[in-house]
């Protein structure tokens, strides 16, 4: 399997960059053909990771957002949201359904989940004052195959 | 994201328009909040068609209109007919909250009702 194509983009933890994250990533991973469903799977997920490194990662602090992506000639997408914030203690509480730590501020908890089910493959590495790794790997089935 | 708002009788329609992240949802949040502390409704109905771009941050907005208004005896509703917003309106449980209209007549029979 080849790589076909690779991109590093660092912004700003910025809520703004929430849509400018996810709308590059989609433009990047088009040269795959995805369908649309493909396509705005491949957003969303970016959405729910980039900003979790915002709200979380970094709270009220400004940080840099590291979204990394590799295309496959296999029409797999390998996607990369990292961040140097607060860190993750409990991964597995964290990933599961509806759990949030910030229920005050009424976030849903619903971010990794809808990243699970958007894509094939979720790692999730963190360690608590460090910063927090997200990985995801999705296989594609362009429009033209 | 636009948050457009219709009412009729005791039943208010909450349109909205564009993007909804969480950047997005934020002012949107305090004019939802502003509107559904004015008035008491029998139902709310927040319409998803609109909508360009959701994420899981639709959630705890629709999840917040409930919030707000369920003490009061108010029905939640949602309408989309996007796949993949119903996917996460299931994976979160939203039906427990809320009834999810999916077809148009569906949303008609309740507008007249
Ligand atoms: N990058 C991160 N840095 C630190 N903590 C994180 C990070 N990503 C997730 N978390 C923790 O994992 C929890 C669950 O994340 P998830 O995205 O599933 O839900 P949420 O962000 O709380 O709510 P939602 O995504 O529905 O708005 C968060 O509440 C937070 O405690
Ligand atoms: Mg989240």
């Amino acid at each position: 399997m080849e790589i076909l194509n690779e991109m590093r983009l660092m912004f700003l933890s910025k809520s703004e960059n929430e849509g400018f994250s996810r709308v590059t990533a989609a433009a990047f991973v088009s040269s795959l053909d995805p369908t649309v469903s493909e396509l705005v799977e491949v957003k969303t997920a970016v959405s729910e990771a980039v900003s979790n490194a915002v709200i979380h990662g970094y709270d009220k602090t400004v940080g840099i957002i590291t979204l990394e992506m590799r295309l496959f000639s296999d029409y797999s997408v390998e996607i990369t949201v990292t961040d140097c914030g607060k860190g993750i203690a409990d991964i597995e509480k964290a990933r599961e359904p509806l759990f949030t730590t910030k229920s005050e501020e009424e976030r849903s908890g619903m971010g990794f989940t809808v990243m699970e089910s958007f894509m094939d493959t979720l790692e999730v590495e963190s360690e608590p004052g460090k910063g927090t790794r997200v990985f995801m790997k999705k296989r594609l089935h362009p429009n033209h195959t | 994201m636009e948050i457009l708002f219709e009412e009729q009788n005791d039943t208010l329609m909450i349109l909205l328009r564009g993007e909804l992240d969480h950047h997005n949802s934020i002012a949107g949040r305090e004019r939802l909040t502003l509107r559904l502390t004015q008035k008491n409704y029998r139902k709310i109905v927040f319409n998803l068609e609109g909508l360009t771009f959701m994420d899981s941050s639709g959630i705890s907005f629709i999840a917040h209109g409930y919030k707000l208004t369920a003490p009061f005896g108010t029905v939640t509703y949602v309408y989309t007919t996007n796949e993949r917003y119903l996917k996460m309106l299931n994976l979160a449980n939203m039906r427990e909250l809320s009834t999810i209209l999916s077809h148009g007549k569906e949303l008609v029979r309740l507008w007249k009702f």
